[in-house]
């Protein structure tokens, strides 16, 4: 193509992405889907350092975080650096630590990947287009999930570094650091997108294998490079795989058997095999839970310019390999994202059964990541193979003028496919929502409020809901495990209720403003009268003291709730929390044993240290953990105990990454030096 | 081992036995799947017009009865299939069925059956007492709902035959004159499976890898005539298949056709993109029925174009590796985005 044609289709093209993304120009906060708000004052909830406990766990009543571990450091880094350190509003700080990293990979990402596969080819910015825009991850990051944005962005890099590692032997360390280093970031933002990658990485090497045979793999400099490769995401994931070995058991078990089980990877088997092969989403465009589109025809149009790339007639050996793996890719993909659903959607309950690892993907549409890395690329070579026909026509005009027409005739199509994202009509992290002042108010109301209490949130927390380590927010449909309003609210009114709730240290019960119009619903449209009705309930409740309201927001109190620590026979004179696993408690000096509650989930980590000894947590009521103190003991710790997995691993984790950063200094010292010696 | 081939080779037993061990084994397996095959003894008869006066797929309510009618072509009439519809969920309705020879005032058999195991589009057999003198003589039958209400109910699926007498054939009548009634008994038999459009259709794909074999050995085409015949049978039996062919266990015909997919490109060494151009000749056929509300239509239609391009990728990776020569184009004329790098 002409240059100028060139610069103004990539103009377009820049235009369409940033016209889609435009609402992440913007400073007020885009919430949506799973991304909550953050105040200032809640910033320093999220300490740097993992955790294998968590207070915002089991819906604000503590939970163990192992199984969510691996992403503790990654995650809460941009809110450490932008939050903490540099006390920008949280608008700011999604912006610049999640949204800004995602949309600059997301586009450049496939790009580098179409550039390095195909040198000679000039449509790479097609793929930019198609990976930052598809539906499925339009879905994914509207739902409020950028973090994994983030590493679905960067497997398209991961994927080229890997080709060139097996291809390139003279640069094979450096390349296996930048391997190394990418995928530890994988890792520790998201373990599934790292699974993924290794099927997309273990394909290739696979054809590899069968295309040139096992030489290559089975010599030193190929088991220097897997040391190098897959020593450092292994190293530098020591903090979460050493309590995780240790602990000998499958973490999600912990979360319960929604994650485990064949019934919830049926129940999320939401796309069918037509959706994953034409690369749509189930929930496209409205992106509600559960909520199914119908098929949509004209989306057919992806997979048949996808594949068309097959029918291309290409002299090098090695591209044709290239289209045939991303050919695997795309197949492989469609094939797992449709889950359960047939055709053969008994291979993937299989799957998810036997296959270490596997258990992850109860939402199959993870899978949908490598159709999307496979059609941005193919799309673009199938565009490339169109113009350079163009580019053999004789008739001049014909040819002056097919070559752009091709592309923007694409752009077209595919602008009309995504219609919807144009138009602006996408919802969660594409609409922008500032805070309610309702909303500040209230946090200035119980963040003023120095004590330990939990407040209870009806139905459940609303986005832009206070919570944090000293007033943790509960919601009532999980503290009851019931669903319906009715019977939420005749759990609520029972007697039994108020002793529950005054153990679990509840002090307010809150009835939301719903500010963004998705709690308060009938038939997913929202009801004010179910509001009303709450109201009026809790309001009869004779328990609960109206104490204050922001707006529609209604704060009610509860009389004598319990504290964090509590016992009912001994004299706690302070207790102070020192971390989310340690806890330290000064009791008056006692003649004879005593129980000491701890209102957090039972978890049998949970210990208490006294000198000369220790006492392990036994279930006080089933929910919490409490501990026999025996007399005299006036000064102890309560600690969970997996956290000295957790400590060690941090250890070897720092030790490792210095270690790894040594050798590359060092090797950037030597390859400087190398230079010099040839010329000497 | 060379001695053995040369052997097999010489005694022609490979001519010989692999024909017969292909045919026994597909036999076996279009025997083993073919969808509602009745055990041996037992014939059936199909009819579509037995229920005129009630609407498929129309529930049916408490109080309100399926009436019908049908003359029975053989001896020994002792179950009535019905193809019921359940709405796709489980009615704790209660259904009445009666059967008498048309004329008489009683009901010969009556008897109470619970909907619940009612499967949808499939006959639910509805037993009674063998009646020895059935053949030609016309039976009138109902079913009644009980307990059937709104969002409760079950009806006749629009599915032909509605409607499936089975009558067994005594085995003791055999000892008569075994021979004839034997074969007399085979016939009616093969006559009585093969009127059915569907399980002709059904042994043909299963047996289309045996006639292909046998289509090898005919050296008489030449490869234009060879490459039209094939490809056009390979595409009628596909089009059967997602058309014609209703059934549960559709994996099998998808293991014989793709290997009837393989053994073409391997016999007349076609090249890969053969398998692609036909993936995505069906793409528009897709979008097609998926434009008519055709869901079931189009999902078949998705899961062949995936199988060929699994199969065209594999085969184009084989090529790759071992740089087959005398490969021939699928379409001679097209030569489709040809770049020279």
């Amino acid at each position: 193509m002409k240059k100028y044609y060139r610069i103004v289709i990539l103009a377009f093209v820049g235009l369409i992405i940033l016209w889609i993304y435009k609402q992440w120009f913007f400073i007020p906060n885009l919430i949506g889907g799973d991304a909550n708000y953050l105040f200032k004052s809640m910033y320093s909830n999220y300490p740097l350092s993992p955790y294998g406990w968590t207070w915002a766990g089991h819906s604000g009543l503590g939970g163990s975080s192992m199984p969510f571990l691996s992403n503790e450091i990654l995650t809460k880094l941009p809110i450490v650096i932008f939050g903490q350190k540099l006390g920008f509003e949280y608008g700011l700080v999604e912006k610049i630590g999640m949204f800004m990293p995602f949309l600059l990979l997301a586009v450049s990402s496939p790009w580098i990947l179409f550039s390095g596969l195909f040198p000679k080819r000039s449509t790479g910015f097609l793929s930019s287009l198609l990976f930052s825009t598809n539906t499925y991850i339009l879905m994914l990051v509207g739902g409020g999930l950028v973090y994994l944005g983030i590493t679905y962005a960067l497997l398209p890099i991961l994927i080229l570094v890997f080709i060139r590692l097996l291809q390139n032997r003279s640069e094979s360390l450096k390349l296996s650091i930048i391997f190394g280093f990418l995928y530890t970031i994988i890792v520790l933002i998201d373990l599934r997108y790292a699974y993924i990658g290794f099927y997309a990485i273990f394909l290739y090497g696979l054809l590899h294998v069968l295309l040139h045979g096992h030489k290559d793999f089975v010599s030193l400099a190929s088991a220097k490079k897997a040391l190098v490769s897959f020593g450092i995401p292994l190293v530098l994931s020591a903090h979460w795989l050493i309590p995780l070995a240790i602990g000998g058991k499958n973490p999600l078990s912990d979360l319960g058997d929604n994650y485990t089980t064949i019934s919830s990877v049926v129940f999320f088997s939401f796309a069918k095999f037509e959706d994953t092969l034409s690369l749509i989403h189930p929930n496209w465009p409205e992106n509600i839970f559960g909520k199914t589109s119908f098929f949509r025809p004209e989306f057919l149009v992806l997979p048949l310019l996808a594949f068309s790339a097959l029918l291309i007639k290409i002299k090098s050996k090695q591209e044709r390999v290239y289209v045939i793996y991303l050919s695997l890719l795309a197949l492989i993909g469609a094939f797992l994202a449709k889950g359960a659903n047939d055709p053969f959607g008994g291979i993937y309950l299989w799957m998810f059964d036997h296959i270490p690892g596997m258990v992850l993907f109860r939402d199959p549409t993870k899978w949908y990541t490598l159709t999307a890395i496979s059609f941005s690329i193919l799309i673009s070579l199938t565009i490339d193979a169109i113009i350079r026909w163009f580019g053999n026509i004789k008739n001049g005009a014909f040819r002056r003028l097919g070559k752009p027409g091709v592309v923007l005739a694409l752009i077209i199509i595919y602008a009309a496919l995504i219609l919807p994202a144009l138009k602006q009509e996408l919802p969660g992290t594409f609409v922008s929502k500032p805070v309610p002042d309702e909303y500040k108010k209230l946090e200035s109301f119980i963040d003023s409020d120095p004590r330990f209490s939990r407040t209870l949130w009806l139905p459940h927390i609303q986005r832009f809901g206070y919570s944090s380590s000293t007033h943790p927010g509960v919601s009532a449909q999980d503290l009851f495990n019931v669903l319906g309003d009715k019977e939420l609210l005749a759990k609520l009114s029972d007697e039994d209720s108020l002793l529950s709730l005054q153990e679990a240290g509840v002090r307010y019960v809150i009835l939301p403003l719903d500010s963004q119009k998705e709690i308060f619903v009938s038939d997913r449209k929202y009801d004010e009268t179910i509001y009303d009705e709450y109201l009026a309930s809790v309001r009869k409740i004779p328990w609960l003291r109206e104490v204050n309201t922001f707006g529609k927001i209604q704060v009610f109190e509860l009389p004598f709730t319990r504290d964090h620590v509590w016992s009912s026979d001994a004299l706690i004179r302070s207790y102070k929390r020192i971390s989310p696993v340690r806890y330290t408690v000064e009791l008056a000096d006692q003649a004879t044993k005593s129980t000491l509650i701890f209102s957090e989930s039972y978890n049998s980590g949970w210990i208490v240290i006294f000198d000369g000894g220790q006492s392990n947590s036994i279930p006080y009521k089933n929910r919490f953990n409490s501990f026999v103190i025996p007399p005299h003991v006036k000064n102890l710790t309560i600690y969970f105990d997996s956290q000295k997995w957790v400590d060690k691993g941090v250890i070897l984790t720092i030790i490792g990454g210095a270690i790894f950063t040594g050798i590359i200094i060092l090797m950037g010292f030597f390859q400087k030096k190398s230079p010099q010696k040839k010329n000497s | 081992m060379e001695k053995l081939i040369k052997w097999l080779h010489l005694s022609r037993v490979l001519t010989y036995i692999v024909p017969i061990v292909l045919l026994v084994f597909l036999s076996t397996l279009a025997l083993s799947f073919n969808p509602d095959l009745p055990p041996f003894s037992i014939l059936l008869q199909s009819d579509n017009s037995m229920v005129k006066n009630f609407q498929p797929e129309k529930p049916i309510y408490k109080g309100q009865k399926i009436q019908g009618e049908f003359k029975a072509k053989f001896d020994n009439i002792g179950t009535l299939g019905v193809r019921f519809f359940n709405f796709k969920h489980i009615s704790d309705d209660v259904v009445i069925f009666r059967i008498k020879e048309k004329g008489q005032k009683e009901w010969f058999y009556q008897n109470t059956y619970k909907v619940d195991q009612f499967q949808p589009d499939d006959f639910f057999p509805f037993g009674f007492p063998v009646i020895q003198n059935s053949a030609n003589v016309n039976y009138i039958f109902e079913v009644e709902s009980t307990r059937g209400r709104r969002g409760n109910a079950i009806g006749l699926s629009k599915k032909l035959p509605t409607l499936e007498p089975r009558f067994s054939y005594k085995m003791s009548e055999i000892s008569t004159n075994p021979a004839a009634r034997i074969v007399e008994f085979l016939f009616i038999k093969f006559i009585n499976i093969y009127l059915n459009k569907e399980k002709v259709l059904f042994t043909i794909i299963y047996l289309s890898p045996f006639l292909m074999f046998i289509a090898t050995k005919l050296k008489t085409f030449e490869l234009k005539k060879k490459i039209a015949t094939w490809m056009s049978i390979y595409i009628v039996l596909l089009f059967s298949e997602i058309f014609l062919v209703d059934s549960k266990v559709r994996e099998v015909h998808y293991l014989v056709l793709v290997s009837y997919w393989i053994f073409i490109l391997y016999h007349l060494r076609f090249e890969s993109r053969s398998s692609f151009f036909l993936a995505l000749a069906l793409f528009p056929i897709m979008v097609l029925f998926s434009l008519m509300d055709q869901s079931f239509y189009s999902e078949q239609f998705a899961i062949w174009i995936y199988q060929l391009l699994i199969v065209g990728i594999l085969h184009s990776f084989v090529s790759l590796k071992y740089r087959q020569k005398r490969e021939v184009q699928f379409f001679k004329h097209v030569r489709f985005m040809e770049i020279k790098k």
